[in-house]
């Protein structure tokens, strides 16, 4: 667990959440928490391609050569230096 | 834990991926992923050989970006000695084992993950009774 502080925030924007939070029966703090979360768990990457994607944009995805060169399938010296 | 193979993780980053593995890794929740040092260095190093520049620079961010994400296992002490057993069991029987696949299979087998990979060079180790547990998962088409 951790802490967040904001700093800043307008007066509105405060009234409204406590608003909400009484509507729903939740301390201010609870509230914040419970959006905080429920927006974290959208935007989090719901599987392994979406977080892929994410980190790599088109414009970084490998090309055919080199896919294949990162393979180590043109590594010239893989042998342990047994022999 | 599915361990990516180097193959996988160049796959995972390519133009034109392979319809089966893209769908297989749209199946997938992003940390039931890992892989091993050896395929960091493997990226690294066909990162690292490009021409220096922007696109390298952005390459080499993205990678460390993903190899944060993941589970990254380590090559212990143990790890190290089955490696090396494995090389020796499957040149017995004739089969030449890369040193740095045998680290995969060893980190894999190690910490109980099953191996994405579609190189057929780690399909003989599991025939050898010690490495039964040793479990590939090839979703390639």
């Amino acid at each position: 667990m951790s802490d967040l502080l904001i700093r800043n925030l307008d007066e509105s924007v405060k009234l409204a959440l406590q608003l909400r939070a009484e509507r729903n029966a939740r301390s201010l703090s609870a509230e914040v928490r419970h959006i905080l979360g429920s927006v974290a768990e959208e935007s989090a990457p719901r599987n392994a391609l979406a977080m892929i994607d994410a980190i790599f944009p088109p414009a970084l995805r490998l090309t055919p050569e080199e896919a294949a060169s990162f393979d180590g399938t043109d590594h010239a010296s893989d042998a342990a230096d047994f022999s | 834990m599915f361990v990516l193979d180097t193959c996988a993780l160049s796959e995972a980053m390519s133009a034109h991926r392979n319809e089966g593995f893209t769908q297989w890794l749209a199946a997938q929740p992003p940390d039931k992923l890992a892989t091993t040092v050896t395929s960091v260095a493997e990226i690294s190093h066909g990162i690292m050989r490009l021409t220096a520049g922007k696109r390298r620079d952005g390459l080499h961010q993205a990678a460390e970006t993903l190899f944060r994400r993941l589970h990254v296992h380590e090559q212990d002490r143990p790890c190290a000695w089955l490696a090396g057993t494995m090389i020796a069991l499957e040149e017995k029987r004739g089969r030449t084992l890369k040193f740095a696949d045998a680290t995969i299979a060893a980190i894999t087998l190690h910490n109980g993950g099953q191996l994405v990979t579609r190189d057929a060079d780690f399909d003989g180790l599991a025939t050898h009774e010690q490495f039964q547990g040793f479990l590939i998962v090839n979703p390639w088409t």
